[in-house]
């Protein structure tokens, strides 16, 4: 080794670990909360009943007719005298 | 105080860990299988879908054509019911119209494989499906009631006698509705006082039943 240069003489563990590894280990740790979160969440809906509603269709009809004036047929009773 | 990077990543690193064994813990709670299988027996399983269905076996009522004459209370009144079906009851100045129902009283089945809560609602009250009343004549009337076409069909039935049609209000007829075959069924009744001064022509009024789940 050259006598000039700077010898980092800093044990393994008293180095620092590069921000690089730290962002890896925090998208790591996200990731794996995510799939958690997920997890969960699907086990809850597959346990929450969902409310079916089912409609059906039925009518009433009438039909109203017009009244038959009937009196012009009434037989009228004579009485002829002669 | 600041945190060297070897701290920070000492965190991570046991944040790692709790979130790790939490996963695994909310995967073991849920009975999640499929990872490893050391089964030497095999399983069959069969699921069976929620099915929601009610639907109208008898889904419609004409009580015919006619009219009404100024005698008895210059009225004609009309009904049927589970008790009167397949006969429509006539009183008062009816002339002409239906004296039975093909296929009986308006009847709903649970279809499903659920039991449900059965409402109805109606697209008209008397005013605007018989209209006419004033003067002799009495008002129009248009009312409902439900019974069980079968006995054991609904746990809680409302509405047994004859109660007034609220239009385009949902009317609750029956909380639990069986679903199995030989008790599924409910009779819906119809009753309609029909003023001597009703407009002429043709009416028809829509019940829409839902059944929920």
């Amino acid at each position: 080794m050259n006598e000039d240069t700077p010898v980092n003489d800093l044990s393994s563990s008293q180095r620092g670990i590069s921000n690089t590894t730290i962002a890896v280990l925090i998208v790591l740790a996200l990731i794996i909360t995510i799939i958690g979160t997920l997890a969960v969440l699907d086990s809850t809906s597959s346990n929450v009943s969902t409310q079916r509603i089912t409609t059906n269709v039925g009518r009433v009809s009438l039909q109203i007719l017009p009244i038959t004036d009937t009196s012009s047929n009434t037989s009228v009773a004579k009485n002829i005298s002669g | 105080m600041e945190f060297s990077n070897k701290t920070l990543a000492w965190l991570v690193v046991g944040a790692i860990a709790i979130a790790m064994t939490g996963t695994i813990l909310s995967i073991n709670s849920l009975n999640m299988t499929g990872f490893v299988v050391v089964n030497t027996t095999g399983n069959a399983s069969v699921s069976i879908t929620t099915q929601t269905q009610l639907n109208f076996i008898v889904s419609a009522l004409s009580f015919g054509s006619g009219s009404v004459n100024g005698s008895g209370g210059y009225n004609c009144t009309m009904y049927i019911n589970k008790t009167t079906s397949p006969n429509i009851m006539q009183a008062g100045g009816c002339v002409g119209f239906n004296i039975t129902n093909l296929g009986g009283v308006l009847t709903l089945e649970n279809d499903g494989n659920t039991i449900i809560n059965v409402t109805l609602n109606f697209t008209a009250n008397a005013t605007d499906f018989i209209g006419g009343g004033g003067g002799p004549n009495p008002a129009p009337q248009f009312m409902f009631s439900a019974s069980e076409n079968e006995s054991g069909s609904c746990t809680s039935i409302h509405d047994t006698s004859w109660t007034t049609v609220v239009e385009n209000v949902t009317q609750d007829i029956c909380d639990g509705m069986n679903y199995v075959d030989t008790n599924d069924s409910l009779a819906v009744g119809l009753f309609v006082v029909l003023p001597s001064n009703t407009p002429q022509g043709s009416k028809t009024v829509t019940i829409l039943a839902q059944g929920t789940g």
